[in-house]
């Protein structure tokens, strides 16, 4: 019995010495310091905390998903990404407001045109380059992201526009939940979200181009040498990246204001979640893009009531997000969710 | 096991420094030992009596304005041949070892420290007046750079009707070599230090608080005029210690003892028998942001009704993608009045934030600051129907190119035309707006100086600044544009308290323009303590 106590003792200082192990301790210090302002704040304070937390998080993660698509195939960071998806705003945008195109037709449109482009850009830009040696791509993805933005505020100006929200967005369509606000344009996004996810599960599990894909992803030359076209299975990789990336601009973009830089502004927090969820796992980044979300909210919100850190303040957001990135980094480079990459010599 | 440590110890490093970076970005608490401007305080209390309960009433008898530009014209030539005769009169001239130049009612530039190889003319030939502009065209506040844009237009149409006259009869066109620098003031050095020793420009305009305070040292340094700065920071208002720089709009930390004027007038209503009120704001962080706190700061520190205004702040950063965070955070505050210090985007947000959670309804007074007041924050294309209705703001003495309001004014009608010729629609940027508010200082301060004895320089542009008197046609009545060399560093001192009324799209005045012109003191900024010592 002893023993047995003393091996599960054991285990669980392994555990915590681990990446996942280090991460929780993390979450529960925190969580314990900010107990007493959570208990002063009250319940309807922490509710709404909580639901800005999901409606922060459904942003992150709408951004996030598109990042790990390309990763995942690449193991490219694609800097691109989130102007490809800026500029498929404005294109919706333009669509509803000047031609009156109903809100959801307008986003399918420019999520076609988006995954054209995207499919365009890995063709013409990409594929010419060797993947494995990620500079020069990730330098024509840094350049195209100043080409795209420069493009839209030539086109559409620099003047930031409000955009028309797909869900009822009145600052009365909320419900109230013990005197906090749960909008319905959170619970909107929530939902669209969740059904990107499994758009995209069943489209890679449950698809010979979804199959093609993963065998991409595993391996790229073992792929090719069983007839995989892996070019073709790429550029169709970057067409449904572009075009999810534009769903979730569309998403976001009404909260955020439309503006050549509104992606760009956000493409931080996703890579965030990205990596705390881990780069190549969708379902991690969404995870990922909730807990950066929950804790900034947290933190930021409760954390300059406890002595000494009213400094803590919400402009510390970007500065969690990237110390979140570089714990990561440390203690768990995979992510929560991510593969861990072994390779042999 | 070792490596496990060291890496253990380089992530808490790491994390402890970006902590303490942001902490020092962050920090606001410096700031309470700032003093509130004596002059301005007086002048903001003695209009408020004036004006208690006379929404609408005018504190001070306005000359009829010219109903065209043709008129405009006529009064701006009279008020500048003024200019030039008071500082011609006043004999400006250089020290005969050329180390100090002595301009007009007590404005001296010590020449002696300038760089080797430095002229009063660089920039200016016979041809031309190249003048360097650095600017946001890219990022989040890309909007600013139609600013720019207005200048060129200017500039191009100057020049077709015979660009600047100089008092030695020659004609100038005038060039300005804008730059890029994203609103981001790392940026700016790099692009201050290109125009400075390749373009080799006669004087460099910069846009934002944090880009002109990172370059006015450098600019003063090497006596190259920084003039009408595109930021209301009260740090240009300094002509000892940087006698090349200047402002134009109203300062903030003037705005912030109007706000404070404002609630002080009122606190009885929202809080009778000596009740309390909390204060929220929403703080961006730089030294914009920064600015309007130590000036509301400052104020609250001496105000009679300290102890019953409790004084709460979040901050955000410029890049913040959403504001909600901070927003829930100041509306569990219960909040009696809540201020925007910020710009750009989240002007809109917190009013959009502020309907969303409540604060709209529970808030009495919420105030957007001065450089939110254009139809392009507030606008019901970008706040909805009933967003911003029943929100204030000090209008920091400027008209709104973008309202109806203003359908019939001359100056206007002009600008409103030369954009539509130049293929912008004018209602597409609030920006293009302040373009011309701006331009028009330019054009103005330049014809001054090139009419001065010895013609264009650098120390006749200044000492031409510092003695600007003058109808500002983008100015609201009773609004001066003037300087009076070391006594008054500031061009526009005073404003309006205005209410959104969202159903005609237009500012109400909640009360008269205040003038304080000549009231603010001058400001040596401490840049370590973030305020006017």
């Amino acid at each position: 019995m002893t023993a047995v106590t003393t091996e599960s003792r054991g285990s669980f200082l392994t555990w915590l010495k681990t990446g996942s192990g280090i991460l929780t301790t993390m979450m529960v210090v925190i969580t314990i310091a900010l107990i007493p302002a959570i208990i002063q704040g009250g319940l309807k304070l922490f509710l709404q905390r909580i639901f800005d937390s999901l409606n922060n998080g459904a942003v992150y993660a709408v951004t996030a998903i598109a990042l790990v698509i390309i990763f995942k195939a690449t193991t490219l960071i694609n800097f691109a990404g989130a102007n490809i998806a800026m500029f498929g705003a404005y294109i919706c945008w333009w669509l509803n407001t000047s031609y009156g195109v109903p809100i959801w037709f307008a986003v399918f449109a420019a999520m076609g045109a988006m995954a054209v482009m995207g499919a365009v850009i890995e063709r013409s830009l990409i594929r010419p380059f060797d993947v494995s040696d990620h500079l020069p791509v990730v330098l024509i993805t840094f350049g195209l992201a100043a080409i795209l933005e420069a493009f839209a505020g030539g086109f559409w100006g620099l003047e930031f526009h409000k955009f028309p929200s797909p869900f009822p967005s009145d600052p009365k369509d909320r419900f109230t939940i013990a005197g906090a606000f749960l909008r319905h344009e959170t619970i909107g996004t929530l939902i669209v979200m969740g059904m990107m996810i499994v758009g995209v599960y069943l489209l890679l599990k449950k698809t010979k181009v979804g199959l093609a894909f993963r065998a991409v992803s595993s391996n790229p030359e073992s792929a090719r040498l069983v007839g995989v076209r892996t070019g073709r299975t790429l550029q169709a990789g970057w067409a449904l990246a572009s075009a999810l990336g534009v769903l979730g601009a569309c998403l976001v973009a009404k909260q955020t204001n439309l503006e050549p830089a509104f992606m760009a502004k956000l493409v931080i927090f996703a890579f965030a979640a990205a990596t705390l969820g881990g780069l190549d796992s969708i379902g991690g980044s969404v995870i990922g893009a909730f807990i950066v979300a929950l804790v900034q909210s947290m933190l930021t919100g409760y954390g300059q009531e406890i002595p000494g850190f009213s400094w803590l303040k919400s402009n510390f957001a970007l500065v969690l997000a990237f110390v979140l990135i570089l714990v990561v980094l440390l203690f768990k480079p995979a992510g929560l969710y991510g593969t861990r990459r072994i390779e042999r010599v | 096991m070792g490596f496990s440590k060291k890496r253990s110890f380089g992530a808490a490093v790491v994390g402890l420094s970006l902590i303490a970076a942001g902490c020092g970005g962050g920090d606001d608490g410096a700031s309470t030992e700032g003093t509130v401007d004596a002059g301005v305080k007086a002048g903001v209390d003695d209009a408020l009596k004036a004006t208690t309960t006379v929404a609408g009433g005018a504190t001070t008898t306005v000359p009829p304005k010219p109903t065209s530009m043709a008129e405009w014209e006529v009064l701006w030539a009279k008020e500048r041949d003024a200019i030039v005769k008071k500082i011609t009169d006043s004999k400006p001239a250089k020290s005969a070892d050329g180390k100090t130049f002595t301009g007009t009612n007590g404005f001296v530039i010590d020449l002696s420290k300038c760089p080797v190889g430095w002229t009063d003319t660089e920039g200016v030939s016979d041809t031309e007046i190249k003048i360097g502009h650095t600017t946001a065209q890219s990022g989040t506040l890309a909007d600013y750079g139609n600013i720019a844009r207005v200048m060129q237009l200017r500039a191009e149409n100057i020049n077709k009707t015979g660009g600047i006259k100089d008092s030695s009869g020659k004609s100038r066109k005038l060039t300005f070599v804008v730059k890029d620098d994203g609103y981001d003031a790392t940026r700016t050095i790099p692009l201050v230090d290109e125009l400075l020793d390749s373009e080799k420009v006669f004087a460099i305009i910069t846009l934002g608080s944090p880009a002109t305070m990172k370059t006015y040292d450098k600019m003063n340094q090497r006596c190259v005029p920084q003039p009408l700065s595109q930021t209301g920071h009260p740090a240009w208002g300094d002509p000892d210690g940087h006698p090349w720089t200047t402002g134009l709009q109203l300062a903030y930390n003037t705005e912030a003892v109007l706000w404070g004027s404002f609630i002080e007038q009122n606190i009885d209503k929202i809080a009778p028998n000596n009740g309390a009120i909390t204060l929220c704001a929403l703080v961006m962080n730089n030294d914009f942001g920064k600015s309007y706190d130590a000036g509301f700061k400052a104020y609250h520190a001496q105000s009679a009704l300290k102890s019953r205004i409790t004084y709460v702040t979040e901050t955000i950063e410029p890049t913040a993608p959403t504001i909600t965070d901070p927003m829930t955070t100041l509306a569990s505050k219960n909040c009696t009045i809540f201020i925007a210090m910020t710009a750009g985007t989240s002007c809109t947000q917190s009013i959009q934030e502020a309907a969303n959670n409540g604060m709209n309804e529970k808030v009495k007074y919420r105030f957007q600051p001065s450089v939110c007041g254009s139809i392009s924050f507030v606008g019901k294309d970008k706040v909805g129907n009933a967003g911003a209705n029943g929100w204030y703001i000090v209008q920091g003495g400027v008209k709104d190119l973008n309202s109806p309001a203003y359908d019939n004014d001359p100056y206007m009608k002009f600008a409103r035309e030369e954009l539509r010729v130049a293929g912008h629609d004018y209602k597409s940027s609030g920006s293009f707006g302040s373009g011309y508010y701006f331009a028009w200082g330019y054009e103005q301060v330049l014809r001054v100086a090139s009419a001065l004895p010895g013609g264009l320089s650098r120390t006749n542009l200044m000492n031409a600044i510092r003695n600007m008197d003058m109808t500002h046609p983008y100015l609201l009545d009773g609004i001066k544009f003037n300087m009076n060399g070391n006594k008054d560093a500031y061009l526009v001192e005073g404003g309006i308290y205005q209410i959104r009324d969202a159903a005609t799209e237009t500012w109400k005045d909640a009360g008269a323009v205040i003038d304080l012109s000549g009231k603010s003191k001058n400001c040596k900024w401490d840049q370590s303590k973030g305020i006017c010592a």
